[in-house]
């Protein structure tokens, strides 16, 4: 007997098909034989139907998560998904001015007849502020259940300073980064020391100018994500319910913890040295 | 913005009553103060430890100063005279009645026990008497560094015999020796408006004693008004995360009601609503 099929024989000496050994020695031996009686080898043709996108092999890829790839710098991970699609988005708008200004070099009245720059072609990957305005609908149910019908204002202070912001719409009044000064939009996320904001294009403070015909910078004209800063900021909140309507004004020194620790978080007095009057 | 954080209330006490000559001549001061250049304006009222305070805890009525609306921007002060450390309650009562709440301690354990127990804004030193004990560098420090500054009244140099002078120049130093030249105010705490001084001229009076220049000029600008933003954050905020909005800054109080021990100190909402409704 063969010492290599020692398997296969053992296999089919179970069968009922085969009565002696010699019978099996005989098949395994015709079986993988090259030359007599054997099976053809199963041989694989590349069939004619059409190659996949590159995009959907990659999709399948996402898709299908190896195991051993599970760690933190995995870009599946929603929160490095989270941290590239603000990156890209923030590149993609530097990108953005870049070549406008080229564009404005070559034709300056581009932009003079166009009402809304989105229309453009280059533009129509920009994060509009439109789609997060139903955001800001979702958070003003949200603050409305939670303050109530108290019209108690120190009560509705300290439940707002515990309440998530992600989702209000924030004005910048106060920064030492005066170009941040003025920003108006919907919070998308917060971080630590960081709010991500939605900012409407050419909607913000030069608007309210009555007087003069206000004149918007190509980053202002496009709008998009901003990352702005909590340090030596104060942010303008303004709710507006049925009977009445309040502003608040929060003060990004002290808000500079993550807002899951902020939940639960007992706020203390300090010493007010680092807040700008 | 230049602050004088100590103007002097007639009143004594609750008993007392304001009368008509002693509120004129109080305007008399205020206009003296602004055509000295002022801005911030906190009228003091100084009570002794240990009296009953009333339903009204704060007697200073800012609207019956309306004429100066435009002009100063006017605060309210409470000083408590502090002689037994123990009894200290009263002050969580002024705290939300009071822009400022400032301390006078009378005795060392009074001082400590100011600083390591009570949020006060200001410690005001009696500089015209000998101070209640020798000023500890880590005592006067760990004020500072909590945002507790403390008060010097130029008053105590103007005005006075040349004893009590001499007195209040040796305290004043050994106030600056002790807090390292920082965490200073200085005010003015005079009784009628002839004592009144220029903050230049007192800054320079400051210079002599052994403050540096730059300094000179923040005890009457950038510190009180820190020390005014901690008061009005106390009164108008949780916690200094999350304030109510004035019209103009932090500090602001002109939308305050008059009576702020109820519940509802602020009554912001109202004045939009008459906006709007005048829009419509």
């Amino acid at each position: 007997m063969d010492r290599k099929h020692t398997v296969e024989h053992l296999l089919l000496s179970r069968s009922s098909k085969f009565q002696d050994d010699g019978e099996i020695s005989k098949l395994l031996e015709s079986r993988y034989s090259l030359t007599g009686s054997q099976k053809s080898y199963l041989s694989l043709k590349a069939t004619e139907g059409t190659h996949g996108k590159k995009h959907n092999q990659r999709l399948i890829m996402t898709a299908i998560q190896l195991p051993g790839k599970q760690n933190r710098f995995s870009p599946t991970k929603t929160k490095n998904e989270f941290k590239s699609f603000i990156a890209d988005n923030l590149k993609y708008q530097n990108r953005l001015i870049r070549q406008l200004q080229l564009k404005l070099k070559k034709d300056p009245n581009l932009l003079n007849n166009l009402n809304d720059i989105a229309e453009l072609r280059i533009c129509k990957n920009l994060i509009r502020y439109e789609d997060y305005v139903e955001m800001n609908r979702l958070w003003k149910g949200y603050i409305q259940e939670i303050l109530g019908t108290t019209n108690h204002i120190p009560t509705m202070v300290s439940k707002l300073s515990s309440s998530e912001l992600i989702g209000s719409e924030l004005e910048v009044i106060q920064s030492r980064c005066i170009n941040n000064t003025g920003t108006k939009g919907i919070v998308i996320w917060e971080s630590q020391h960081n709010f991500v904001m939605v900012v409407p294009r050419k909607a913000n403070w030069k608007s309210d100018i009555s007087t003069i015909k206000p004149e918007f910078t190509l980053r202002e004209r496009i709008g998009g994500l901003r990352v702005i800063s909590k340090r030596n900021t104060n942010f303008r909140l303004h709710l507006e319910t049925e009977e009445s309507s309040i502003t608040f004004e929060i003060i990004g020194n002290r808000l500079m913890i993550r807002s899951t620790d902020r939940a639960t978080r007992r706020f203390k007095n300090h010493s007010v040295k680092d807040i700008d009057v | 913005m230049i602050c004088d954080v100590n103007v002097l209330w007639p009143q004594e006490d609750y008993g007392s009553s304001v009368t008509a000559s002693q509120l004129a001549e109080l305007k008399n001061r205020l206009a003296v103060l602004e055509e000295l250049g002022y801005t911030h304006v906190a009228l003091n009222f100084r009570i002794r430890q240990g009296q009953r305070l009333p339903a009204q805890v704060n007697p200073i009525d800012l609207s019956s100063f309306s004429e100066f609306r435009d002009r100063l921007k006017l605060f309210t002060r409470v000083t408590l005279i502090v002689e037994d450390a123990s009894q200290m309650q009263t002050v969580a009562k002024l705290q939300n009645a009071f822009d400022l709440v400032a301390v006078e301690p009378r005795t060392e354990k009074a001082l400590t026990s100011c600083i390591v127990n009570m949020e006060v804004d200001l410690i005001s030193l009696d500089m015209a008497n000998r101070l209640p004990c020798y000023l500890k560098h880590k005592t006067v420090c760990s004020a500072t560094e909590k945002g507790v500054y403390f008060e010097i009244k130029y008053s105590d140099l103007v005005d006075t015999s040349s004893s009590t002078r001499a007195t209040a120049i040796s305290n004043i130093k050994q106030l600056f020796r002790a807090s390292r030249l920082r965490g200073l105010v200085c005010s003015g705490g005079a009784k009628s408006a002839k004592s009144l001084r220029n903050y230049s001229d007192v800054a320079n009076m400051l210079v002599l004693f052994g403050l540096d220049h730059n300094r000179s000029q923040q005890v009457f600008k950038d510190w009180p008004l820190k020390a005014l933003l901690a008061g009005r954050l106390r009164i108008k905020s949780y916690k200094q995360v999350v304030a109510i909005s004035g019209d103009e800054n932090l500090i602001d109080n002109s939308l305050e009601g008059k009576n702020r021990q109820d519940a509802t100190p602020y009554r912001h909402p109202k004045r939009r609503k008459e906006d709007k409704s005048s829009t419509i």
